[in-house]
């Protein structure tokens, strides 16, 4: 088993570095992206090594303090981390890897069920995000030793818990396969998409879920009570072994049935994937309107919509913007403070996103190098495409924030001005290569985590005149900062196209 | 016209491409054929600018490529229609989608796409596959989709590295026809196949290619006279040196059994 792991990294790592083009245009570059990436150790422990540096800096909070409460608190901030990172890897990965035909080998292997296989894979790349609270639960072992050691078993569930979600969203949206496109093919989507958001969300149904039992049941409310029994809440329970340990007991039960449940179903699928069809009458060939750019763009979206389990990727900032979507709604005071709050968290985290537009190309790269697309239009296309998902989470929450109050609807020009921002931010630093070919550069948690300083700093300098001039007039110079942020990004993305074309060499 | 000069390409310590010149003339059919992994594929993806050459010379119509694509990066890549032995097409998309996707990035006018990709669509008889997704469609189809977006933009030079696997013979012969008319228009055509047989039914000349170097050219009745055999056949095997070879294996073999 541990050989056909080693064999699908290896081939992924190969596929991967193959198709970036910083690595595959540089003979050494190549040659040593190869040795490292390919051996499972070198490839993963300087990625553990760089989740652990940062987990330090969380560790240190813990460390100094004495106060149960605290500890509590920042212990669930850590637990989200690992199950949003294994939910995330799973669900957007999972398409990509079986898109590379990874498995077309094994199929025609007595391999009982394959899709061990892919989760295997998987968990190689999200164990890295284990490595966050590796600090934290040294500290709370040498502290507290019992508390430290339900804090690691509930990392362990966490991440655990996320890879299943994000097989079942998998097995549930990336699998099927539709033979012909339909008219009703766009509503079945959006139905798919709401369904894959509510699941996203069940967190917080169980948390309403629990209230209404405290609310309604005296008995159970001396149990359930005292902590939120949902994840990542739960996790608050540390100080309390009995409480923790049957809290822990029922989610490994629950998420260990899950995971058997939807790795059979995965792999069921992977070999004779559900084919559905409908009876259309083939018309003449019509094209519609827009330019190159405009056709790069549509395809990325349709794409993404079709294998919809890559959405995962965009509803990251969801996950953070829901707990106080759902406070505000049930305080009855979502302010025009909130909403712009909001909105600067949801354009910052739609960065998540980048990972999943990327992958929209496998090995269909090769074909759109066929084609006279330059790296200009390719980052354009992509960084329109980022922006899109994001654009349309900030509309549902400015309606939700101008309802509640009228005020958030000078807010408007935000919804449109950010992502795009962020979005071109991330593509132009993502391309900062030389040469004109396209490709698909590596997306690293290093990288990502600069993208979110460079478009923190960024988002921040736009904001902060609305912030310091709490009036109109703030507002329209935060504005103002934004179109010429825009502005300067348009212009980045012309000269870099000048200076690929006085770049180009063979050798 | 396009003319290779002194082509070199390594994938390492391995090389693929060792010095080869050729020239394919405007107006003419040019097959290159040569055992697998002679090095025919690499050569027609840096002709199709997929891959770049380590070392020499590609000119377009008296023009490096180099040079033209310092006035245009993509500039090869509008005059040049390539189809690899292998589709790779987006497989979520539907031959429709793909059409209008590739029409709009040649940027081939409305119409125009539309009346060549109905033309197409019926001489490929792929009419009822137009909305079905790629991913689901067989070898086959997805070679003829592969075609007609090479055709598309009607490129002055079209490459064709064994388009005719996984056609049936009623699609082969229209794929044949076409390049003739083709020929007739004076583009040129680079074709790499196995199917010895029509490599001789239409290249105009045809170059041999043994581990990465150039080692017999010219038309049939040339190669003919150079090894003194009758057909394709025998003169690929002789100058590929698999003669003897093919001949002691079916020997070794008709003894195992």
């Amino acid at each position: 088993m541990l050989e056909i792991i080693r064999i699908l990294y290896r081939e992924l790592q190969y596929q991967m570095i193959k198709r970036n083009p910083l690595i595959a245009s540089d003979e050494r570059k190549f040659k040593k992206a190869l040795k490292n990436s390919l051996n499972i150790k070198r490839g993963i422990v300087p990625k553990a090594l760089s989740f652990m540096l940062f987990g330090v800096f969380m560790a240190s909070g813990i460390a100094f303090s004495d106060d149960r409460l605290v500890i509590s608190s920042m212990a669930v901030s850590l637990a989200i981390i690992p199950f949003v990172f294994a939910l995330y890897v799973t669900a957007v990965q999972s398409p990509y890897v079986v898109s590379l035909g990874l498995f077309e080998p094994l199929k025609s292997l007595p391999v009982k069920i394959g899709a061990f296989y892919l989760s295997e894979l998987l968990l190689l790349d999200i164990s890295v995000s284990f490595a966050i609270a590796l600090p934290s639960i040294v500290v709370l072992l040498v502290k507290y030793p019992l508390s430290g050691m339900l804090f690691m078993l509930w990392m362990i569930v966490g991440l655990f818990a996320g890879h299943t979600i994000g097989l079942i969203i998998f097995s549930l949206f990336g699998l099927r396969i539709t033979l012909r496109k339909t008219r009703g093919q766009t509503i079945k989507n959006l139905i798919k998409i709401t369904g894959l958001l509510t699941f996203m969300g069940m967190f917080y149904v169980l948390t309403y879920l629990q209230e209404y039992i405290v609310k309604h049941s005296e008995n159970l409310t001396n149990f359930f009570g005292r902590y939120i029994i949902a994840y990542p809440f739960s996790v608050a329970s540390i100080f309390d072994p009995f409480r923790s340990l049957i809290f822990l007991a029922s989610y490994s039960v629950v998420f260990i049935s899950l995971y058997i449940l939807s790795i059979n179903k995965v792999w069921k699928e992977i070999l004779d994937p559900r084919v559905t069809s409908e009876k259309v009458k083939a018309g003449d060939f019509k094209t519609g309107f827009g330019g190159a750019i405009f056709a790069l763009t549509i395809k990325d979206l349709r794409i993404i919509f079709r294998k919809t389990s890559m959405i995962a990727g965009f509803l990251i900032p969801v996950y953070f913007i829901l707990p106080q979507i759902f406070m505000a709604l049930k305080n009855g005071s979502f302010s025009k403070e909130l909403t712009h709050s909001l909105i600067f968290t949801t354009a910052l985290f739609s960065i998540s996103g980048v990972d999943a537009i990327l992958k929209v190309e496998g090995k269909e790269i090769n074909f759109l190098r066929t084609l006279p697309v330059t790296k200009n239009q390719f980052i354009l296309s992509k960084a329109l495409s980022m922006s899109q998902i994001p654009m349309a989470l900030l509309i549902v929450i400015f309606c939700i924030g101008t309802y509640f109050d009228s005020g958030s609807v000078f807010l408007l020009p935000y919804v449109f001005l950010l992502p795009i921002n962020v979005s071109l931010v991330t593509m132009l630093f993502l391309f900062h290569y030389e040469g004109e070919e396209i490709g698909l550069p590596e997306v690293n948690f290093g990288k990502v985590i600069i993208l979110f300083i460079i478009n923190g700093i960024l988002l921040g300098i736009t904001g902060l005149p609305a912030l310091l001039v709490p009036t109109y007039t703030g507002l329209l110079i935060s504005y103002c900062l934004a179109l010429l942020i825009l502005l300067f990004l348009s212009r980045k993305l012309k000269s870099k196209d000048g200076k690929a074309r006085s770049n180009i060499k063979y050798d | 016209m396009i003319e290779v000069r002194e082509l070199y390409k390594t994938f390492g310590n391995k090389v693929a491409i060792d010095g080869l010149s050729f020239t394919v003339h405007s107006g003419e059919i040019y097959g290159l054929l040569g055992p697998n992994g002679s090095g025919k594929s690499t050569v027609l993806k840096i002709l199709a600018g997929i891959l770049k050459p380590t070392r020499g010379q590609v000119l377009f119509e008296g023009v490096e490529a180099e040079d033209l694509m310092a006035e245009d990066p993509v500039k090869v890549k509008k005059i040049v229609g390539y189809v690899p032995e292998t589709p790779i097409l987006y497989e979520s998309l539907t031959p429709g989608e793909l059409f209008d996707f590739v029409g709009k990035i040649r940027g081939i006018p409305k119409d125009e796409l539309e009346k060549k990709v109905n033309y197409f669509v019926r001489a490929f008889a792929i009419e009822s596959y137009i909305d079905q997704f790629i991913g689901t469609l067989s070898f086959g189809t997805q070679q003829k989709v592969s075609l007609i977006t090479a055709l598309l933009h009607d490129p002055r030079l079209l490459i064709l590295d064994e388009a005719m696997n996984g056609l049936d013979p009623k699609s082969a012969r229209i794929l044949r026809e076409l390049l003739i008319e083709f020929k007739k228009e004076g583009k040129s055509i680079i074709f790499s196949t196995h199917i010895l047989a029509l490599a001789e039914m239409i290249c105009d000349r045809i170059g041999i290619i043994y581990r990465g170097k150039l080692i017999a050219e010219g038309d049939m009745e040339e190669l003919k006279e150079r090894v003194h055999e009758v057909d394709l056949e025998n003169i690929f095997l002789k100058l590929t040196e698999s003669k003897e070879e093919v001949l002691s294996i079916v020997h070794a073999l008709k003894e195992s059994l």
